[in-house]
């Protein structure tokens, strides 16, 4: 998959490329401590400006990570009921192949002369 | 001298005609919108013949005196004042490209072809393309057109135009319900290139959003295509797998205009391989293989695989009827649930498993539902697509009912709304509706139609007789009695046949 961002704001797809795991890049079995940990580690690389933490990966592509994003993620993740919600949407990374779909064309209002929006 | 006098004399026979056209035809309303087109055709076609004639005879009487710079003189104001009368071919090389919002849209007042169907809304329409070329777009210049919109009926220039302002100011979802009504209109009050414009930034909408099945069905429906679309039609086919030629698709890059900005789209589609696909049974009541998830079923992969299609606009409903009976598998497992059991323990949940699978469960059938795709007619017993449609059916019946009373405020308040904003608010309405009869029985869809054509005929009444909006009411009109006959209520279709019958 590419490095750019797709429209995702429909649900159905939001839930997985928003998911707390594929934020944190931890698996489904880590405990408390192991989350609060990631979380310190993503937050302190975010804001030293380290390259690695700045996209995480989901099923559907890479997307940006965000030091807001991060704390949003540690806290649903360290709230069981939702959390059991977010486990029953995380895919490992094996278990899901993406479907290759052609890529957008961000450049196709000005194939017309009109400004991109 | 008597040469003076034949042009004297054809000049003012000219004039006379083009002030006071003949009448329309017997079988043409004289105040509908055919009829107006029709005397704006002739007057304009008149005008145009007594320049031309005017210039050419005197340029001509001129030459044979050997008064070379004189006949010059007169055929070049003749051909000034022929611009003038038909400003189009001006506007749409020089002003739209230079981003001239202010003197396309003043030049283009004077009407002409090919805005003899909607002259103001055309002319709006030339000053909203010319802000589409500018670097940044004036907001009081947008609402000033906005405003000069109000000045007459809204029709179908006028209602593209809506559309790009909405496009211009950045929301995207207004602009494409809009520009995708326009399909609705009637013929004589939306001029072919407003459609075109339309089409245009649908396809190009798409193209950017990354879908290209939309892509090469909108390039494949509709009459009039402008030679980008068609290249971009068929693009979006060698990029979704479906064989052409490259050498048509060479051709049609050729044809078109902006090659260079289309170069990359072109270059990719050139790349592209057929994807070859084994023939192989596709078992679609079979799970699929991989598991995912907590659930550790087929049903979460498969899921998002369905949501993605759907997303590029490429779900169908064996696709939909597959993941149904997937989910039906999973949550009516008692496997699962013991899973979901386990981990919300030692999780320790507040929650209980049955809550947590009644939350999945509204959130799977909220999904399907808005998964639908238009043509879903035939849909599989599944339990989960039944409620998903079911769910999906009645948010949209209350989205009709909030909008139609929405609407019916709009009507009854002191200073109703703009035209624009009325048309905006019915396709809501009517987009609303053919999402709910997605799936559904007639008998379901008989309902929905009797709650909301209570309303819109008083709708279509006030619109047709207080407000003067033809256009408008004759298309809600004919949506109603399209649908009316549909689900066999002929009564009904009979009441609302006279706005269909007397045009727009």
């Amino acid at each position: 998959m590419g490095e750019v961002d797709k429209e995702l704001a429909w649900e159905p797809l939001r839930r997985v490329a928003e998911n707390p795991f594929f934020i944190l890049d931890i698996g489904a079995a880590a405990t408390k401590a192991q989350i609060r940990a990631r979380s310190r580690a993503l937050s302190d690389a975010l804001s030293n400006g380290e390259p690695w933490a700045a996209k995480y990966f989901t099923p559907l592509g890479n997307r940006l990570r965000t030091p807001k994003l991060v704390e949003w993620a540690t806290a649903e993740l360290l709230h069981p009921d939702r959390r059991l919600g977010h486990e029953l949407w995380h895919f490992e990374s094996s278990q899901h192949q993406p479907i290759p779909t052609p890529e957008p064309w961000p450049e196709a209002m000005r194939a017309y002369g009109w400004r991109s929006q | 001298m008597i040469e003076t006098f034949g042009i004297l004399g054809f000049v003012c026979v000219a004039v006379g005609m083009s002030l006071r056209p003949s009448a329309p035809a017997e079988n043409c309303d004289p105040s509908g919108s055919r009829a107006q087109t029709l005397q704006r055709v002739e007057r304009r076609g008149t005008l145009a013949v007594a320049v031309s004639g005017f210039g050419i005879v005197a340029a001509l009487i001129e030459f044979s005196r050997g008064e070379q710079f004189s006949a010059v003189a007169i055929l070049s104001i003749a051909g000034i004042g022929l611009a003038l009368l038909h400003p189009w071919p001006w506007i749409r090389r020089l002003l739209i490209p230079l981003g001239a919002s202010r003197l396309a849209y003043a030049w283009a007042r004077v009407g002409g072809p090919p805005w003899l169907r909607d002259p103001v809304g055309g002319a709006v329409l030339c000053g909203v393309l010319a802000q589409a070329r500018r670097r940044r777009v004036n907001e009081d210049r947008l609402r000033t057109l906005e405003a000069a919109l109000g000045r007459a009926p809204l029709r179908g220039a006028g209602i593209v135009a809506t559309g790009f302002i909405a496009a211009l100011r950045g929301d995207r979802a207004t602009a494409v319900t809009i520009l995708d009504s326009v399909e609705d209109l009637d013929p004589d009050i939306c001029p072919p290139i407003a459609r075109t414009f339309a089409a245009d930034w649908l396809v190009a909408d798409a193209a950017r959003r990354g879908r290209w099945h939309e892509v090469h069905q909108r390039s494949r429906e509709g009459l009039v295509h402008s030679a980008t679309t068609r290249f971009m039609g068929f693009a979006a086919q060698r990029l979704i797998g479906h064989p052409l030629s490259r050498w048509t698709l060479l051709a049609a890059w050729l044809r078109a205009p902006h090659r260079h900005a289309t170069l990359s789209l072109a270059w990719r589609a050139w790349r592209a391989r057929f994807p070859i696909h084994d023939v192989v049974e596709a078992g679609l009541h079979e799970p699929p293989a991989n598991g995912a998830g907590l659930l550790g079923t087929a049903a979460t992969a498969l899921h998002l695989e369905t949501a993605q299609l759907s997303a590029a606009g490429a779900a169908d409903v064996a696709s939909l009827d597959r993941l149904a009976r997937a989910w039906d598998q999973t949550l009516w497992n008692f496997d699962v649930r013991q899973r979901v059991r386990t981990r919300a323990l030692a999780l320790e949940c507040d929650s209980t498993v049955e809550q947590q699978v009644v939350e999945l469960d509204r959130q799977i059938c909220r999904d399907i539902g808005g998964m639908l795709p238009d043509t879903a007619a035939e849909l599989c017993d599944s339990r989960t697509l039944r409620r998903g449609v079911s769910l999906h059916r009645d948010a949209q019946r209350y989205k009709i009912a909030l909008l139609l009373r929405e609407l019916e405020t709009a009507a009854a308040a002191s200073v109703s709304p703009p035209a624009s904003t009325l048309w905006s608010m019915w396709v809501e309405i009517r987009d609303a509706y053919a999402r709910a009869a997605r799936g559904v029985e007639l008998d379901e869809r008989l309902a929905t139609f009797d709650a909301a054509e209570r309303h819109l005929g008083a709708l279509v009444g006030w619109l047709w007789n207080d407000r003067r909006e033809r256009a408008l009411a004759n298309a809600i009109s004919f949506w109603l009695v399209c649908e009316a006959d549909i689900l066999d209520q002929h009564e009904v279709a009979e009441v609302h046949q006279p706005f269909v019958a007397a045009g727009p």
